[in-house]
């Protein structure tokens, strides 16, 4: 987020894929000529990557939290097994799809409404 | 053996330094500009008709001191009033109440090696950090000049330079009319003007500045009430232009979705939801997003060697960012559904 501008919905997937293809941007500024610092690449692509790692480790954790919540009492008496009531990463693909989607949405609209300036 | 120390030489740079009734900050900001490894060659302090003795603090430093004949209003408008006095190829403009690295000028003047680069700022860190609001603040300027602002420079795109510390082309400064009171974010307006005029503007991580954050609510509520009104009318006033530039156009849309989106998820639709459905644990989307913020925080306070504070301040860092969202809506309310134009320019720091 930008400091006192809230939010951080579809903006971490946003730079999170930014960072991400920063490094075929720079084999296609390199192939053009232009001197790229693969070091800053590589820290930014990095970063992304332990930001998504991190929000995949949490989602699992909260699910870890969820069962020892809600049904740990069951688990120790040996009532239901482990694996039953594990309700796994609370990070769900369709969540994160649903992310993407969205982004995809508002990016698309932008072009869109670039191309509607360029043609006025 | 006798060493002989010789001051820096000075660099081809004039500070501009907006200031009203800043007499209980200013000396400690000009002192930082004096003291710097390359030194600037003539500060102006604007004392903006202040009642506290702002100017004689200035004078007493050796600084030039001008002031307009009536209070300009706001630090756009001190700062114009200044331009025409510049006489250097390169402007700075620094808040009265911020200190700068020993080393900011030196490191951030490399950015104007290539002549398209109009603007250049630095990373932005409270002076203080002790109550919630400074320390949520902390997290906020960690997390945004480790990450988001890091890649918008690679992409040759940074959403704003800082109105706290950057540094100018004079002449893209002028050719652009300086800063306008237009809006109450006049670094945005600045900045995405020099990006539709085919200028470029860079992020310099290395060279940082130390601003006074707001401490209490009071003042808190002024700032964010400046900056959430200055996003909205900078977004409906380059609408159009932003349009044109790669890269900010998206990232603008994207914060522009996420500050609306985000405010009414966060003020309205969880909670609502919760309650409608009975499922408590639909409030874990306020903290599901935690790893999102706290990786390049740790990263960032670790290089800061601040590991243990950025993670003591990151509970204050939730509260600031729902009074934030409170806020945006108002602008939105505002400036968008009631079609009032809100331009009172308020010193919250």
């Amino acid at each position: 987020m930008t400091a006192g501008i809230p939010g951080t919905g579809i903006s971490w997937l946003f730079y999170l894929l930014a960072a991400l293809l920063l490094p075929l941007r720079g084999i296609i500024r390199r192939i053009r000529g232009v001197r790229v610092s693969w070091r800053a690449i590589a820290g930014k692509a990095g970063l992304a990557c332990g930001v998504f790692l991190g929000i995949w480790l949490a989602g699992w954790i909260l699910g870890l939290l969820f069962v020892s919540v809600a049904d740990s009492a069951k688990v120790a008496a040996g009532a239901v097994p482990f694996s039953i009531i594990w309700r796994g990463n609370i990070v769900r693909w369709a969540a994160l799809i649903g992310a993407f989607m969205t982004l995809f949405f508002v990016l698309l609209t932008v072009q869109v409404a670039r191309f509607a300036r360029r043609r006025r | 053996m006798i060493e002989e120390r010789t001051a820096p030489k000075t660099v081809p740079v004039t500070v501009i330094v907006p200031a009203y009734n800043e007499a209980a900050t200013l000396g400690d900001t000009l002192r930082s500009l004096q003291s710097q490894t390359a030194p600037p060659q003539e500060i102006i302090v604007i004392d903006d008709c202040s009642t506290d003795g702002t100017g004689d603090v200035a004078r007493a430093l050796g600084v030039t001191v001008v002031r307009p004949p009536t209070n300009s209003g706001s630090k756009a408008g001190a700062q114009t009033f200044a331009l025409p006095l510049v006489k250097t190829p390169f402007t700075i403009a620094i808040d009265a109440d911020t200190v700068l690295a020993p080393d900011a000028i030196e490191k951030i003047l490399p950015a104007f090696n290539d002549p398209n680069v109009a603007a250049a700022c630095g990373s932005v860190f409270p002076r203080r950090i002790r109550s919630i609001w400074e320390r949520g603040r902390y997290v906020e300027y960690l997390f945004s000049f480790t990450f988001y602002k890091q890649i918008q420079d690679e992409y040759r795109a940074p959403l704003i330079s800082s109105g706290c510390f950057s540094m100018y082309r004079t002449e893209a400064l002028r050719s652009v009319g300086g800063w306008r009171t237009r809006t109450l974010a006049e670094d945005m307006d600045l900045t995405w003007t020099l990006y539709q005029a085919g200028r470029a503007v860079r992020f310099v991580p290395e060279a940082c500045c130390y601003p006074i954050e707001p401490h209490n609510f009071r003042f808190l509520k002024m700032q964010l009430r400046r900056w959430s009104h200055g996003f909205v009318q900078n977004v409906r006033l380059h609408r159009r232009g932003v349009l044109t530039v790669p890269f900010l156009r998206s990232a603008v849309a994207v914060t522009v979705w996420d500050a609306v989106v985000a405010s009414l998820v966060y003020l309205i639709l969880l909670p609502a939801f919760a309650l409608l459905l009975h499922n408590p644990y639909i409030l874990l989307a306020y903290v599901v997003d935690v790893p999102a913020i706290v990786v390049p925080v740790v990263v960032g306070a670790w290089k800061r060697r601040d590991l243990g504070r950025a993670l003591v301040s990151m509970p204050s860092f939730f509260v600031l960012r729902t009074v934030n969202a409170v806020f945006f809506l108002a602008a939105i309310w505002g400036e968008v559904v009631r079609g009032r134009k809100f331009l009172l320019y308020e010193k919250g720091h």
